[in-house]
């Protein structure tokens, strides 16, 4: 019998599908008993689809452009 | 094949804001991820001469700023090897490996979350937190998918590491997105 902390480490392999059949065999009957593990198993997938697309647009100031801008002028 | 070529004067104007906005997601601080960008534009002009436009400007100085980001967390090597320490377990689980109470996962409600941007940055907030090589082996395998055997070559960590690491990272992560968006 595998405890919590084995099944989320297991629920992370799957995940990245580097599991083994007897390791997805324990980590099923974990999930039977376990509702905390079935819930983190869920949301760690969740994770990984919204990290897949995670972006943000950040953009540099007015000033930090002209800054850099100019020290690029000083390469030359 | 067409042969690219680079236009240093159009840089800032076309690719600044897009190589931050990459960089962003990446490394922990947003000071970081300027320097970052900033760093990238003058390796590009200073190896200029080694462009042979074989690929574009833009995933040119994309490479470039990737390989800028490994530096940066090679640069932590120090601090990396205290996140691999044994005592460095985290207060998740008690010592039979059962959940502790505190670190219950709770059901969320996740409709409608993916593209908010208030989400994306309680995300990145907490991910800012995790220790160095635990956000570093996050990014490289959740946002930019490389093969964990990649990771491993390019961080020079063993496997047995890699799992160690994300599962923490996943962990904490988990914990501090549910305490600070979900049930917040």
């Amino acid at each position: 019998m595998i405890n919590c902390k084995e099944s989320t480490r297991l629920s992370l392999k799957k995940e990245q599908k580097k599991i083994s059949l007897r390791e997805r065999i324990m980590l099923s009957f974990h999930h039977l008993m376990c509702k905390y593990c079935r819930i983190f198993d869920r949301q760690s997938a969740w994770i990984a689809r919204v990290s897949s697309t995670l972006h943000i647009s950040e953009s540099f100031s007015d000033e930090e452009k002209a800054h850099i801008e100019m020290k690029m002028k000083e390469f030359k | 094949m067409t042969k690219h070529t680079l236009t240093p004067e159009n840089w800032i104007g076309l690719y600044a804001d897009q190589l931050l906005s990459y960089a962003v997601v990446r490394v922990p601080e947003r000071d970081a991820a300027k320097d970052l960008v900033q760093d990238t534009f003058f390796t590009a002009l200073r190896s200029k001469d080694s462009f042979r436009g074989e690929i574009s400007e833009k995933n040119w100085l994309y490479l470039i700023l990737r390989s800028r980001i490994l530096d940066y967390y090679k640069k932590r090597k120090e601090v990396l090897e205290s996140d691999l320490a044994p005592d460095d377990d985290d207060d998740t689980f008690d010592d039979n490996g059962h959940w502790m109470d505190s670190r219950l996962p709770q059901e969320w409600s996740t409709d409608s979350i993916v593209q908010n941007k208030e989400f994306m940055h309680v995300f990145l907030q907490c991910k800012s937190g995790l220790k160095v090589l635990q956000a570093q082996v996050f990014s490289m395998k959740y946002i930019d998918g490389e093969e964990t055997e990649t990771i491993c070559k390019e961080l020079g960590i063993t496997s047995s590491n890699y799992w160690v690491l994300i599962h923490r990272a996943k962990l904490q992560l988990r914990n501090c997105i549910e305490k600070n968006w979900f049930t917040k």
